[in-house]
Order: structure tokens, then C-alpha cells, then sequence
């Protein structure tokens, strides 16, 4: 046990030592400003084509008041269906939080912008973040022949193997946690307020190929955010596994990290086609999209949802790991 | 004594060819042998085998009698090798390289590290990053982490490759006094002829897979060629054969004969006595090369 730990160790200095973490960070950090940056932008501009076409300031006071009577109007009505009462419910407490705590409802908030966040680049930003050091922790020892010196101790290759894989997950649980603290620092900084407490609705599930709203629930952001971030954990490790497997195959880098960015980028032009064919939605990176399902703003496809999507990645990582020790463990090293 | 290691009747096939034909030798402690063979013969294959990046098809290798196959922890605590080039990781220290590689074995203190740097004269060097070595300095940090764990087998693949002559010759005392104090067996692969034949108490010679000759260097190298240039070459040969009982052949010119160069002087005595004149007489130094060519061309 204290020898595998050890070798932990010894793979996390060399994840740190080649850089990759610190190439992530600035990834990271460089997008993150980008988007905080655009959002500020557009933001700003909708106020002020408010503002040119009302003729008069944006002031969300009275426009909050007036929707809270609305919607409070919409809940006497008598043939008012439980799952709009509740979805009502939710979007009164939404504007009695804004007005509480004068905040205007079209700005965005330090944890809404990090919920986005995971939410938009659990697809490809993420997976790709993984894969820089996923995708080259075998191949790399292939590529410099220090697979040699690595193999010959007196240490089996599955031990190896193994504290490869966990000093993976152990990085991807650093990126995935780096991701929303930068996020929260930098769109706290351009956004003002972090907006912790602000209630939204989830638990949206799909039936007869509609959205089903009859099961929400509110939830604060600062939950949501738990929520969201460990489906990018899980993401993450999915990823990892796939991407670490293929690097064992191929053993180079380079090749590793183009299949994995091919097949992502081949699974978002699948979704175009996933209502006609079926099958594809068997493939791992058409399944990524795992917040989306949590806030209902996704595209509904027959027999996809939260739990499929999970096991269908779930399977593909089992399968791919397997197999990457099969193989490691039986090839001759001829580097 | 026990044997440090032993190969029985080892085969490799690849692809549908046998590439390593059923080779069996072995070493005991203390002693050094020399693996020598042409391109492509098998030596690193076999080496690759022995310390379990390949995988024999057939046949056993055992280390400190463990087999190599099902026991490989115990078998590989006795080793230290390096295999084709000492590839260390360029983008770390020479202390972190050692060190990482040391906490893979439960043995190797602090201390052992430092003497191990010391013994190939790279403690000076430790602190700065491996990328920047040039290849003799990485070729000592090479047997550096070959010998941290104090191995009782000793492999080295082609080990003075990009050494300067007094890097060849610290490496040949390093490893006499592997042998001879620290009582290492060394299995030294190389094509310096030369340097084998001053480093090495037994050679296996091999070729397309399987051994040629297990010979020991020094009845190799005692074994002169000796040729005259006479007057009568046929009747100097007739001589050898009824007087002094040695085979000798004629070539071109010269009277040529293996044999013990000290009777020499007696044997020009007699030639003379006999009436011959004699024009020329040496002895060919016959070196490894001249032997390994001699066999591995046949």
C-alpha cells in the first residue's frame, strides 16, 4: 500500500514537472477571462439597447414588482396544473431574491457564471483539459524510452500501471476544482456579486418525448454547483480512463490526444443525427452533455437521460481500462 | 556455486518467426561474462527477456534461482541493468531521477543513492537536470541506478557506447571491482572487441539466435598463430609434424601454426639444424575481433 502510494507520488512530480499542470491552469484561466469578459460585454449592451429603446434607464425595481404580481395573478387561476404551480412557485422566489437582494435579474452572478461554466464545457473544454495529461502519461515513457528504466524495478506492471491511473484522477479532481475557483475569482471580480443563495429549478426528466417538469425541485446555486461539478468529476474520470487506454495502444502522444479530440468533435456532429440513428447514441461523447439534463435546456431524444447517459460511460471507461491492461501487461517493450 | 542466472533452452518467436532458437547459458557470482554477436543476432532480445520487458516464448530464466516468469519481484530485486541506452528522464534532476527510482524499491536508502552517484563520479553533477548531461555523463548515471540496490546481477547492453577512452577505462575498473569485490556476476553485451577482452572472464558468442561458442577469454587469447617464411616451407611442416607433433598448414608463403609461443626459439634451432634457411618468423596476435569474425563469418 505505501509502495503504491509512493508511486503516486512519483507520477504526480512528473505530471508537475513536464508542465502539463501549469499549461492547464493557464488554459483555464485565459478561457475563463474570455468568457467573463463576453458576458460583461453582452450583458452591458442589452441595458443599453434597453435603455435606447425604452428611453428611459433600466431600473429592474418596478419591472421585477410587476412581474411578481403576474405570476402571482397565474397561481389563482383554478385549472392550474401541479407542475406549473410548483415551476410558478420557483420563478416567484427567483425575482423575491433579486428584489431582497437588489440585484438585477438580467447581470449574472459569480456562481451562476461557474455553473454555466461546467455546463458549456463539459463537452470539449473539459475532456480536452483531461486528455493533456491523460493522453500522455504512457505514451510519454514510450516516446523518451524511459519505459525501460520504469519497468525494470522490482515492481509488477500492474502496480505501475495502476498509480498512473490514480495519479490521473487525482489531477483530474485538481482541474475540475481549479476550474471553479478560478471561475468564481475572476467572475466575482467582473460580476460583483456571488450569488450563492439564489434558488433555480431542477429535476426536469423526460416522457413521451416532451420535457417533464412535474418533478421539480428548488435548490440553491451553491447546490447546484456541488452538483454540477461532481458530474464534471465523473466526466473527467470517464474521459481520463478512455484517453489513458488509447495512449497504452498507440503509445505516442500525439496520436492519443487527436483520436480523443476526433472522436469528442465527431460526437458533437453526431448529435445532429442522433434522432434518425439510434445506435449512435451508444458512443461516449455524445453522452457528455450531463448537466444539461440537470436544468432541462437540452435537445429530447428518445431513451436518453441522467441515467443512461451515465451508464453508457460508465461502460465505455470499464471497457477501455480493461482492455488498456490487458494489453500493457502482455506486450513485449521493444522501445 | 549457484548459479546467478541461467537461461534453459530459451526461444522467442515474433510474428510467426523464431527468432531466439533455444539458447541456454549461464553466470555464476563473480564473474563477468561478455555477449557478444553481429546485428541482428539476438542480444538484446535475450537481454530484454531476461530482465522481463519481453516475455520468453518457451524455456525457462531464472535470477538467485526465481524464475523470471512467476516470481519476478523477487527475481528483479537482484538485478540492475540497463537495456540499450541509459534513458533517464531528461526533464528531471539526476537526484530526482534516483531518488523517484529508488523509492520503487523497498531497500535503497538515502545513503545508497549518494554512494551510488559517488562510485560512477557523478555527485557533482546531481543537481542539474538530466537533459543536459552529454552521453558519457549519462551513460555513468546509467550504471548509477543499475547498482543503487546493490544487485547481485549486474546487465549491461552495450555500456561504453559514446565513452571517450578514459571513460572506457574507468568503466572497465568499475565493473572489476563489481566482480571481484563486490563478488556482482556482470553480463556485459557489446562490440568493443577490445574492451571484452580485458573486462571479461567468458564469452558467449551469438548468432541468429542461437549460441556459437561458449568459450573462456583467456584460452582464447593464449592460443598464438605463429608463421615462418623458410626456404622449404613443406619440409619445416614435415618437421613440425614428426618432431614436434604440431599441425600446420601452408599459406601462400608462410608456414602457419597455432601453438605455444614459448617453444619458439627451440623450434627455429631445429629448423636450422636441418638445413633450412629461415627468412621471417612472428607471431599473430590474435585478438577477440580476429576470433568473433572468424566465427560469426563461417
Amino acid at each position: 500500500m505505501i509502495e503504491l502510494i509512493k508511486l503516486i507520488s512519483n507520477e504526480i512530480k512528473k505530471i508537475m514537472l513536464k508542465k502539463k499542470l501549469l499549461l492547464v491552469l493557464a488554459i483555464l484561466l485565459v478561457e475563463i477571462i474570455a468568457f467573463a469578459y463576453g458576458e460583461n460585454n453582452t450583458n452591458k449592451k442589452t441595458q443599453a439597447n434597453f435603455t435606447k429603446s425604452q428611453s428611459v434607464n433600466y431600473n429592474w425595481n418596478p419591472i421585477i414588482k410587476q412581474q411578481i404580481q403576474t405570476l402571482n395573478n397565474k397561481l389563482n387561476f383554478k385549472n392550474l396544473k401541479d407542475s406549473d404551480r410548483k415551476s410558478i412557485e420557483i420563478q416567484i422566489d427567483q425575482y423575491n431574491y433579486y428584489l431582497k437582494n437588489n440585484i438585477n435579474p438580467l447581470g449574472t452572478s459569480a456562481a451562476k457564471f461557474t455553473g454555466t461554466l461546467m455546463q458549456e464545457s463539459a463537452t470539449m473544454l473539459l475532456p480536452l483539459l483531461i486528455i493533456i495529461f491523460a493522453g500522455d502519461s504512457v505514451s510519454g515513457e514510450f516516446s523518451s524510452r524511459t519505459i525501460k528504466v520504469l519497468l525494470t524495478r522490482a515492481v509488477p506492471r500492474w502496480k505501475i500501471l495502476m498509480s498512473k491511473f490514480l495519479s490521473i484522477i487525482i489531477i483530474s479532481a485538481v482541474v475540475v476544482v481549479e476550474t471553479a475557483v478560478i471561475s468564481l475569482i475572476v467572475s466575482k471580480i467582473t460580476f460583483h456579486n456571488w450569488g450563492f443563495m439564489e434558488p433555480l429549478a431542477t429535476g426536469f426528466k423526460v416522457s413521451g418525448g416532451k420535457i417533464d417538469a412535474s418533478n421539480i425541485m428548488e435548490i440553491y446555486q451553491w447546490q447546484y454547483l456541488l452538483l454540477i461539478y461532481s458530474l464534471g468529476f465523473f466526466i473527467a474520470i470517464v474521459i481520463a480512463s478512455i484517453s489513458f487506454s488509447i495512449s497504452i495502444f498507440v503509445k505516442n502522444t500525439a496520436a492519443s490526444i487527436s483520436i480523443m479530440m476526433a472522436a469528442l468533435i465527431g460526437g458533437s456532429i453526431l448529435q445532429l443525427f442522433i434522432d434518425d440513428w439510434p445506435f449512435a447514441k451508444y458512443f461516449f461523447s455524445v453522452n457528455l452533455r450531463l448537466p444539461q439534463y440537470l436544468t432541462g435546456s437540452f435537445k429530447v431524444v428518445d431513451g436518453m437521460n441522467l441515467t443512461f447517459s451515465m451508464i453508457v460511460l460508465s461502460v465505455w471507461a470499464v471497457v477501455a481500462l480493461i482492455a488498456g491492461i490487458l494489453v500493457f501487461y502482455k506486450q513485449d517493450v521493444l522501445v | 556455486m549457484e548459479e546467478v542466472l541461467l537461461l534453459d533452452n530459451v526461444h522467442k518467436t515474433i510474428n510467426g518467426r523464431e527468432i531466439i532458437k533455444g539458447i541456454s547459458f549461464s553466470i555464476k557470482a563473480g564473474e563477468v561474462l561478455g555477449f557478444l554477436g553481429p546485428n541482428g543476432s539476438g542480444k538484446s532480445t535475450t537481454l530484454r527477456m531476461i530482465v522481463g520487458l519481453s516475455k520468453p516464448t518457451e524455456g525457462q530464466i531464472k535470477i538467485c534461482g526465481n524464475s523470471i516468469v512467476k516470481n519476478y519481484v523477487k527475481a528483479m530485486s537482484n538485478v540492475g541493468c540497463i537495456i540499450e541506452g541509459p534513458d533517464l528522464y531528461n526533464y528531471m534532476t539526476g537526484w530526482d531521477n534516483l531518488e523517484m527510482l529508488a523509492v520503487m524499491n523497498k531497500n535503497i536508502s538515502k545513503q545508497d543513492i549518494i554512494s551510488a552517484a559517488t562510485i560512477v563520479g557523478m555527485e557533482k553533477h546531481l543537481k542539474e537536470k538530466v537533459g543536459t548531461y552529454s552521453l558519457g555523463m549519462k551513460q555513468r548515471m546509467g550504471v548509477a541506478q543499475a547498482i543503487m540496490n546493490k544487485p547481485r546481477l549486474l546487465i549491461l547492453d552495450e555500456p561504453t557506447n559514446g565513452l571517450d577512452p578514459s571513460g572506457i577505462n574507468e568503466f572497465r575498473n568499475l565493473i572489476n571491482r563489481f566482480a571481484k569485490e563486490e563478488n556482482m556476476a556482470v553480463l556485459i553485451s557489446s562490440h568493443l572487441m577490445s574492451e571484452i577482452e580485458l573486462i571479461c572472464d567468458n564469452v558467449s558468442i551469438i548468432k541468429n539466435g542461437a549460441i556459437l561458442k561458449n568459450a573462456v577469454v583467456k584460452e582464447l587469447l593464449n592460443t598464438q598463430e605463429v608463421f615462418w617464411v623458410l626456404d622449404d616451407n613443406k619440409k619445416a611442416m614435415d618437421i613440425l609434424n614428426e618432431s614436434w607433433g604440431i599441425n600446420s598448414k601452408i599459406d601462400g608463403d608462410k608456414l602457419v601454426a597455432s601453438m605455444d609461443k614459448s617453444i619458439i626459439s627451440e623450434i627455429n634451432a631445429s629448423f636450422i639444424r636441418e638445413g633450412l634457411k629461415l627468412k621471417f618468423v612472428d607471431n599473430k596476435h590474435k585478438t577477440l575481433e580476429d576470433l568473433f569474425l572468424n566465427i560469426t563469418e563461417n
